[in-house]
């Protein structure tokens, strides 16, 4: 037997094969650069984008809206918070359609406010009750967000289907004694709560269009 | 505004765990109102009870249809939210199932006729007894000509929100009138839910691509055109370019003139 016959020697042990560790190199598509992020990364992504965004190009703006704000800081915030998250929205549609969605934006939407009453402290914005002021924002940001989707119930489906997921987890519950507690220090009675919403439901519902033209009859005769 | 989205290509779900745990309870009561405010009566009614009862106890309250009205939607028990009720030491906690939830479903559902332009609509709570005010039934005729039914779901064919020359010059005449004088504009479509046959059609949600904060994923080029149907997403130019707080009608500085 000769060793050195190829036929003879035994196979090489075939290493196993290792799958390369995906590169994160960027991918053109349609002209722009794409990355595959993870579920954290993506977002710590997109937010300190928004971060670089308030702290950088709109620092100026915002922190004279901010600064000049008064009492109204929670509006103001707001309003900002709102018209960054529309903004951002759109660049996440352009790039990746899947992601808009409630799931993605509301985490953005509170970072956001953050990075806002951070600034706000920072230029001596009077703010008593942080927790309270971010209560605020939020609430007045969805108050926007429902005068622009009116009965949208696309909308409507996804936000029912996040808060059902926190009624299931109980996060809600922490919601209700927010709540109850916000109630309290405005000097009203949560008790009346669940009597308010059913005196609200019992009216009249008024179309929307109808409040407009009313309230467009109303400005013009104020102005005559 | 620069891009703040650098580039983005898988999708994710499920991240409203993501959200920070001192917001957990502000981000409850934020869906919670927003679902809530149709079977309210809508941004109108929310207004006026805020201007009458203050914030909070007319959030509470739009809270409160929200949480019964979901937990009517989608089946839940009385246990996730008796604490609502317990806490607020309301009478009969059992707000999430049987009569209570089904009045705020059917109030959710009873969006008046937008035919009635010239006056006020008077599809409250209970008034319509048609074929569509089954829960589970599919359809009605609430709209007439121009409606679609789609899974139980009538929707108008007139465009949307966020669609394509959707009313914009209504902005003018919403002057001074901050975020109710909005809804002109926004709210044009009047839809409506003919049951939570609907949500349950839609329930395999995994692979639905929505559109939020109106923005169109089916046409997410087409971002700036909608924004003239937005008014606030409009405060950016085509180069997104912030036009100011102080032209916003929702901001408490408005002065009026964004044309």
């Amino acid at each position: 037997m000769n060793p050195m016959d190829p036929m003879m020697q035994e196979p090489a042990m075939q290493e196993p094969m290792m799958e390369e560790p995906m590169m994160e190199e960027p991918m053109m598509e349609g002209g722009r650069d794409l990355i595959d992020y993870g579920d954290d990364e993506l977002l710590a992504e997109i937010s300190d984008g928004i971060s670089d965004y308030i702290h950088g190009e709109a620092r100026d703006h915002v922190s004279t809206e901010l600064a000049q704000s008064g009492e109204d800081l929670a509006d103001t915030i707001a309003a900002i918070a709102y018209q960054i998250m529309t903004q951002t929205s759109e660049q996440v549609a352009e790039m990746s359609p899947d992601m808009v969605t409630f799931d993605v934006l509301i985490p953005l939407a509170t970072e956001t406010i953050d990075y806002l009453i951070e600034m706000a402290d920072a230029v001596g914005a009077p703010i008593p009750n942080e927790d309270d002021l971010r209560g605020d924002a939020f609430v007045k940001m969805i108050e926007i967000h429902m005068a622009k989707v009116g009965d949208d119930p696309e909308q409507l489906q996804i936000a029912q289907e996040m808060l059902a997921e926190m009624m299931e987890s109980g996060d809600i519950e922490a919601a209700e004694q927010y709540v109850n507690d916000r109630i309290k220090r405005e000097g009203g009675d949560p008790a009346k709560t669940q009597m308010l919403a059913e005196q609200m439901m019992a009216q009249p519902r008024q179309d929307p269009l109808a409040q407009g033209v009313q309230q467009g009859l109303m400005d013009q005769e104020m102005m005559a | 505004m620069s891009k703040v989205v650098r580039g983005v290509k898988k999708g994710v779900k499920k991240v409203g765990k993501a959200v920070k745990k001192n917001w957990k309870p502000i981000v409850g009561v934020g869906l919670a109102a927003f679902t809530g405010g149709l079977a309210i009566g809508g941004l109108g009614a929310f207004q006026s009870a805020v201007a009458t009862n203050g914030l909070w106890s007319t959030v509470g309250s739009t809270m409160w249809a929200g949480v019964t009205g979901t937990a009517g939607t989608f089946g839940l028990g009385s246990g996730a939210s008796g604490t609502f009720a317990a806490g607020a030491g309301m009478q009969g906690a059992t707000l999430m199932t049987g009569a209570g939830a089904q009045a705020i479903g059917l109030a959710t559902q009873a969006v008046g006729p937008p035919t009635s332009a010239a006056g006020l609509s008077s599809a409250g709570v209970g008034t319509y007894t048609g074929p569509g005010s089954s829960f589970m039934g599919g359809g009605g005729s609430l709209f007439g000509g121009g409606a679609t039914t789609r899974g139980g779901q009538m929707v108008p064919n007139a465009v949307g929100p966020s669609g394509p020359g959707g009313s914009a010059p209504a902005r003018g005449g919403a002057g001074g009138m901050g975020l109710l004088g909005n809804m002109a504009t926004a709210a044009l479509p009047a839809l409506i839910t003919a049951g939570g046959a609907y949500y349950m059609a839609k329930g395999e949600e995994e692979d639905q691509k929505q559109d939020v904060w109106g923005v169109s994923h089916k046409n997410p080029q087409n971002v700036y055109s909608q924004n003239f149907a937005n008014p606030y997403a409009g405060y950016f130019d085509p180069d997104g370019n912030s036009m100011g707080l102080m032209d916003m009608p929702g901001h408490a500085r408005y002065t009026g003139g964004w044309t």
